[in-house]
């Protein structure tokens, strides 16, 4: 091959991971803090033990051990980018014939397993496992035809199998390539007898000792995109030697270019067809919500709507934390009360998200309570750094410091959670100093004091439980408020609305006293002093369009800003 | 490349070596707390460390001329040295000194032997949603643990195991979720049966064997877990109604009688008594959900059993009233030796392991007294318990560590009832095992061999949609 195939496949290659990191960097980040989210790795012996003890283990350890980079969205899209970088430089490595064409087929594998990781359910490990896989058959492909040579890729079988998992039947395949054809039915039982030998020792059915035990967190398509990668992998060899003879060296730059153009649009179709950005979106708000950027999300929303329940309830949570949720909330579309708390589902996602605004409200035993659900149902049984943090809190602020201390202890065994861990186990010993902690004070002076069953039917009660033991929770207060009014529940507004409260009324309880005025038949020149003129006038005049039956753009430009017209929208 | 293996794998090693964050025991010196405690002779080697570290420490272990010393915070046995000892000094004490701090205590080792091992479930004390659980094995004279079945082999909860006096055998567990079943294994036969019937209230639960293996006595609970606002309580199960049920093993038959399904009752946690003509359960009035969960109260009763028939008598006797002085029982277990009962003992309710106040409690059935199994007790819950096959050694799960985490423990109980101080289910590495393992243990039983269960076969059972129906037959008036 000349200097400029060289040049050129460096610059191909280089040009995939940019495009890779740039899509994960820019277009997908919140992607990878997902990921991150839901995991915990710790820096342990133990941990180490327990992971890779599994079929396919090691290669999940490797994948857990670069997710915890994924807490930042570059790190995490340098370490994709090389994955798959890595893999396409070890198709190339296995392809016996060498090309520009095939070197441009060599990103096929690479590109279609890109696109199983966009999917949310993928973890890291599948990647690092067929990486690895393809790593471990290079070395016996290159050895020359001997006994040595098949007895190395009969034996790596099973090792790949515990190292890897079921892509081991890669290893196995490319590896019997060069062999006798004798050798390909002994490898192919070997790659059977794996799973079902692992199902005896093993606590896993049969399918996923067969597909993989950590490649998916769930079951979903991604599994089979990967399975895709996995076989375009093991064909490319085979393929690379047929179209050879066909594209001599002059053909093969014309071929390669329209090869890579063809490449290149079906994975552009790929992506776009599995990127799941309206998941992307909601990621965003919870990564966000967690970081507490919460101007960021107010702008966010403002710039580029969401109507996503969950973006609504970030939203409100940060009108809450910058103190215009009364002012401003009904600027938003709204979601109902399911905008305040969206309904508990035994998911890993929704739960802790919803965990984040008990936290903020001082609820600590409903925040408890979710965020341990959210973590339990975890489907691939893992545990989570950001659960660990906020179950680490909850049990500090209640003084079960012995409980806390578990989490703090795995936690302080992290890369990115270890100092902040070490930093409040310290603290468990002085109860002076848990006491002195400027949040755990604060949770504390929020937290309830006397006990009321918790039922999400009621959150309304349990709020206003909250208000009567704490008057100064300001953020409960809104929130009660904010759920009468999402609930059109003007008569206990009425009850829960306390202009004493208040030095100047913010505008959405204006609005909803003079809407209950309405609903009540009074007038509204009889409209407390609290109430500012303008608005009186804003109200008549939104009576005024709304009997002239104005268009709903008309309403939505003019009044969009107001309870009024949550209250008459359809 | 093998050079920096092995120096990624030193400095893994080396980070892992570095704890230092471990549970802080302000009651006891070491922990697990192993000081005059009783122990069976075969039981696993006792290491422990001391909670506040001393590197010149030295602890001496002494019976007759042998003496084995460790140096350091950490007493970690030789197996075979500690069975010597202990075989050495059966029915008597080992004097155990240390240096630093100068203390000394005892070891008593029981002549009464312990059961091979115990069977227990491990999950995470959560509140609704679970994550990786399942039946477990432990070798008692060994840290060996053996997975019998985990939920990662099909998509369900792990449920109410139970074994017939410690026998291998026979095995009856429940599988909630999607795939649920109850499995009753016995040798040679297993097989998924509904257990939900159109006469009961639900899924059989909470079983007890009688001693002929003939049958199984169940309750049917209709159960609801609700969760408190106020730091010291989390979590609160009760029932919104319960009923007892008998199954026949033979017939494929739930015998209905109608003492033990009364309408204006709730049963619950039936066990049969040692010579299986009597049935013990708890029971409550009828509670409306309203009245709230802390005014319902179980007391213990007893009920004639008809081993022919599998019929329940109607005539119930009181035997423990705990309502009456505003406390409820949960969890009867009678001795295998028709001497004593063991229950729980707590404020109200039935699900006692969410009661930091609930105790052990043994009723001896000679004389009908209760009394507080002292040895038992700490400041935290005890809940569930079994008896050793030999009704010498008592399992029972308590959350004294630390509130949360249930672990486990055993005591013994002499002739007359009393029981020695607790020791914890001794672990390689307890410190760090405990201090790291977020699993709590659950539902513990003796088992006198290792059980014989087909795992792969179960979980192919429960994986496919075919369940045998349980049958029906009411022994009395419906």
């Amino acid at each position: 091959m000349s200097k400029l195939d060289s040049y050129l496949r460096g610059i191909l290659s280089a040009l995939f991971f940019t495009a890779v990191a740039l899509f994960f960097g820019l277009a997908y980040p919140h992607h990878l803090h997902f990921q991150e989210q839901y995991q915990l790795f710790e820096w342990t012996l133990p941990y180490f033990r327990s992971v890779v003890a599994v079929p396919g283990g090691f290669a999940d350890w490797c994948g857990r051990f670069l997710t915890q980079f994924f807490l930042s969205s570059w790190a995490g899209a340098f370490l994709m980018s090389s994955l798959l970088v890595a893999m396409q430089l070890l198709c190339w490595k296995l392809m016996r014939r060498k090309s520009l064409f095939s070197y441009v087929l060599s990103f096929l594998p690479a590109l279609v397993l890109f696109i199983a990781t966009l999917d949310y359910t993928m973890m890291p490990g599948a990647a690092v496992a067929l990486d690895l896989a393809l790593c471990l058959a290079l070395p016996v492909v290159g050895m020359p035809a001997s006994g040595v040579r098949t007895a190395l890729s009969l034996a790596g079988i099973p090792v790949v199998y515990m190292l890897c998992g079921p892509v081991a039947v890669i290893y196995a395949l490319i590896c019997a390539t060069g062999e006798k054809i004798s050798v390909l039915p002994v490898s192919l039982l070997i790659c059977a007898a794996c799973p079902l030998v692992s199902r005896l020792i093993f606590h896993f059915s049969v399918p996923q000792l067969l597909t993989g035990v950590h490649y998916c967190r769930s079951e979903g398509p991604c599994i089979i995109i990967f399975w895709i990668s996995a076989a375009v992998a093991l064909i490319l060899p085979v393929v690379s030697l047929l179209i050879r003879d066909r594209f001599k060296s002059v053909a093969d730059y014309p071929a390669s270019a329209v090869l890579f153009t063809i490449i290149a649009i079906a994975a552009f179709s790929g992506v776009k067809r599995i990127a799941d950005f309206s998941h992307e979106e909601v990621m965003r708000y919870d990564w966000l919500c967690r970081q507490e950027k919460w101007d960021e999300i107010i702008e966010n929303q403002r710039t580029k709507p969401s109507d996503k329940v969950l973006a609504g309830c970030c939203l409100n949570l940060a009108l809450c934390k910058k103190g215009v949720m009364s002012e401003q909330m009904f600027n938003y579309g709204q979601h109902g009360v399911q905008g305040l708390f969206p309904e508990f589902k035994i998911v890993y996602t929704l739960p802790i998200q919803v965990a984040e605004v008990f936290w903020n409200l001082g609820m600590v035993s409903a925040c408890q309570n979710y965020i341990f659900e959210a973590q339990e149902a975890i489907p691939d049984f893992q545990k989570s750094a950001r659960c660990y943090v906020r179950l680490a809190g909850t049990n500090m602020i209640d003084g079960r410091y012995e409980v806390a201390r578990r989490y703090l202890n795995s936690l302080s065994n992290t890369l990115f959670y270890g100092k902040w861990a070490k930093k409040m186990a310290a603290m468990l010993s002085d109860e002076a100093a848990v006491a002195a902690d400027e949040t755990i004070a604060g949770m504390r002076a929020l937290r309830l004091k006397h006990d009321i069953i918790f039922d999400e039917g009621r959150i309304d009660e349990i709020l206003r439980a909250h208000i009567e033991e704490t008057p100064e929770n300001r953020a409960a207060y809104e929130y009660l408020l904010a759920y009468d009014l999402l609930e059109m529940d003007l008569d206990a507004f009425k009850r829960d609305f306390d202009p004493g409260r208040f030095s100047v009324i913010p505008k959405h309880y204006q609005e909803a006293v003079l809407m209950s005025m309405v609903d009540d038949g009074l007038k509204l020149e009889e409209a407390p002093a609290y109430v500012a003129p303008a608005m009186v006038e804003r109200m008549l005049s939104f009576i005024k369009d709304v009997k002239a039956g104005k268009s709903k753009s008309f309403m939505h430009k003019k009044y969009g800003d107001t309870y009024w017209l949550y209250c008459t929208d359809d | 490349m093998i050079k920096r293996i092995f120096a990624f794998l030193l400095v893994l090693s080396a980070v892992s070596c570095t704890g230092g964050l471990y549970q802080e025991y302000s009651g006891c010196i070491i922990y697990p707390d192993y000081m005059d405690v009783t122990v069976p002779s075969g039981i696993a080697p006792l290491n422990f460390d001391y909670t506040v570290p001393a590197e010149d420490n030295v602890t001496t272990f002494s019976f007759g001329d042998m003496q084995i010393r460790f140096k350091g915070s950490a007493v970690r046995w030789n197996a075979r040295k500690w069975r010597k000892l202990l075989q050495a000094a059966e029915g008597d004490d080992i004097q155990v000194t240390s240096t630093s701090p100068d203390t000394a205590w005892t070891i008593h080792v029981s002549e009464d032997d312990i059961d091979y091992g115990i069977a227990y479930r491990l999950l995470e004390p959560g509140y609704e949603v679970y994550s990786k659980m399942g039946i477990y094995e432990r070798e008692l004279s060994s840290f060996r643990q053996r997975a019998i079945l985990e939920n990662t082999e099909f998509n369900g909860c792990v449920n109410c195991h139970s074994v017939n006096r410690g026998d291998p055998s026979a095995l009856s567990l429940h599988i909630r979720g999607d795939h649920g079943a109850t499995i009753l294994a016995s040798p040679g036969k297993m097989e998924a049966y509904n257990t939900r019937t159109d006469t009961t209230k639900g899924f059989c639960v909470y079983p007890y064997w009688h001693p002929s293996g003939r049958y199984i006595a169940y309750s049917t609970n209709d159960t609801r877990q609700v969760y408190h606002s106020k730091p010291d309580k989390l979590i609160e199960v009760c029932d919104l109604s319960s009923d007892v049920l008998i199954y026949d093993v033979e017939a494929n038959e739930l015998k209905l009688s109608p003492s033990v399904r009364r309408t204006d009752r709730w049963e619950t946690f039936p066990v049969f008594s040692a010579d299986g003509a009597s049935v013990y359960f708890c029971s409550s009035a009828e509670h409306m959900p309203s009245d709230g969960v802390e005014d319902t109260r179980y007391n213990l009763y007893r009920a004639s059993f008809d081993v022919a028939t599998g019929a329940v008598g109607d005539s119930l006797e009181i035997v423990v009233d705990a309502e009456s002085v505003g406390k409820s029982v949960s969890f009867p277990r009678p001795s295998y030796d028709g001497r004593f009962l063991v229950y729980t003992l707590s404020d109200y309710g039935q699900f006692s392991i969410w009661h930091s106040e609930a105790d052990l409690w043994i009723l001896d059935l000679r004389t009908g007294e209760s009394r507080v199994l002292a040895g038992t007790v700490s400041g935290e819950t005890e809940s569930f318990h079994n008896w050793s096959s030999n009704s010498r050694w008592l399992v029972f799960s308590s959350r004294r560590d630390d509130g949360q985490f249930t672990r486990l423990y055993f005591s013994h109980v002499d002739e007359s009832g009393n029981a020695s101080k607790a020791f914890m289910l001794p672990q390689k590495d307890p410190s760090r095992y405990y201090g790291t393992f977020f699993m709590s243990y659950n539902v513990p039983d003796f088992l006198t061999a290792p059980l014989r269960f087909d795992n792969v076969k179960a979980s192919r059972l429960i994986n496919a949609p075919d369940r045998t129906q349980f049958g029906v037959k009411f022994t009395g008036n419906k």
